[in-house]
């Protein structure tokens, strides 16, 4: 090959990856979650108004969602004596809130709901919770919130967020009972909007990666 | 040109032996010594309630051995249990036994089998070490420390 058609070549290359690169707009931002629809059997569209959580806090305090406005909220529902996947998922969180920094983590706010109000009072979640937050700065305030509603209280609940739980008799066992459950992750904008949810086992980085999005976003003036 | 096809080949060789996993890294069995063996074994942190502690369990004998039971003193129970993803529902549920297969491992880890310690009788602190006892069928009972690690 001659020397000028290598040097012609080249100098196509150029142009093109040139014109590439202004053309290109950027990249356009994905959350990582689930955004179309919540999960089965409702699969209703999403994105919906976040349904309300009127259910009590760890502190024997009555919660709604409208005080979280401002904050990206994630919702979990779980129980305190499954102590295999709940904690990983509330480690994950942890690490998300973390991940944040000190500026963006006061406008994260991670919710465990019990779907164990037998067993999981007021003050178990509390001490079960006081676990995660001292890695997060719970010395500042920071902390997870932890919800607990009797049957007639949780189950609307859980049944706007397509949750589910079935108490699970284990007879010959110290646990007495155990809760199958679904262990998805929801994603609440700051203005109260429900945007997305991930099945369990979600990577880290792309809950951090949206909760991080989502704070920008909705913190930009 | 001889020194870039030198190179290449040089290059080649470096990109094979790297790819070569490393004998597997085995104890050698002393005599009378288990056959199964428990590594990398650790608990997870915990205020009150129920835990868990997780481990690989390492089989090095032409034979299939089982582990049946677990013990602590840190914990009012101890049980050996199983979670499941089913239908999008998470399940958990003791089991029996746990399988380790002859010239095999068995893993116990966060979203599987773990052995659960139920009814702590004390907080379990990340960085402290508290003491399991293992029941194999074949290896008999096997002392093991776990590190309690952050939630």
């Amino acid at each position: 090959m001659s020397r000028r058609i290598h040097l012609l070549a080249l100098l196509a290359l150029l142009m093109c990856s040139l014109l590439l690169s202004a053309c290109q707009q950027p990249a356009p931002r994905k959350l990582h979650g689930i955004t179309d629809k919540m999960p089965p059997p409702s699969a209703t569209h999403l994105p919906q108004p976040a349904p309300d959580l009127p259910l009590t806090d760890q502190y024997g305090r009555p919660f709604s969602l409208s005080m979280q406005k401002g904050k990206v909220v994630i919702v979990y529902f779980g129980y305190t004596s499954c102590p295999d996947v709940c904690p990983v998922t509330l480690a994950q969180l942890t690490q998300v809130w973390t991940g944040l920094g000190p500026e963006q983590a006061r406008f994260f706010q991670p919710i465990f709901v019990t779907v164990d109000p037998e067993r999981d009072t007021e003050e178990v979640i509390a001490r079960y919770l006081g676990a995660f937050d001292s890695a997060v700065g719970g010395d500042q305030g920071l902390g997870f919130i932890g919800l607990r509603g009797m049957p007639a209280e949780l189950d609307p609940v859980m049944a706007a967020y397509d949750a589910k739980a079935e108490k699970k008799p284990q007879p010959g066992s110290a646990v007495g009972y155990t809760v199958d459950h679904t262990a998805y992750t929801y994603v609440i904008d700051t203005a109260g909007t429900l945007l997305e949810w991930y099945p369990y086992g979600a990577a880290v980085d792309d809950i951090l990666w949206d909760v991080r999005y989502l704070i920008e976003k909705g913190t930009k003036k | 040109m001889k020194v870039k096809a030198l190179l290449v080949v040089g290059l080649l060789a470096m990109s094979v032996a790297g790819c070569v996993a490393p004998p597997e890294a085995s104890s050698p069995p002393g005599p009378g010594a288990a056959k199964v063996q428990a590594a990398e074994v650790w608990a997870r942190a915990a205020a009150a309630g129920n835990s868990a502690a997780y481990m690989i369990l390492r089989n090095g004998g032409e034979a299939a051995d089982r582990l049946l039971k677990a013990e602590s003193d840190v914990a009012e129970a101890v049980e050996l249990h199983k979670s499941t993803m089913e239908g999008g529902m998470m399940k958990m549920a003791p089991v029996e036994i746990i399988e380790v297969p002859a010239k095999g491992q068995a893993k116990l880890e966060p979203g599987g089998l773990h052995v659960m310690l139920i009814g702590l009788k004390r907080e379990l602190k990340a960085g402290e070490k508290i003491k399991l006892k293992l029941q194999f069928e074949k290896a008999g009972m096997q002392e093991v420390e776990a590190d309690v690690r952050k939630p």
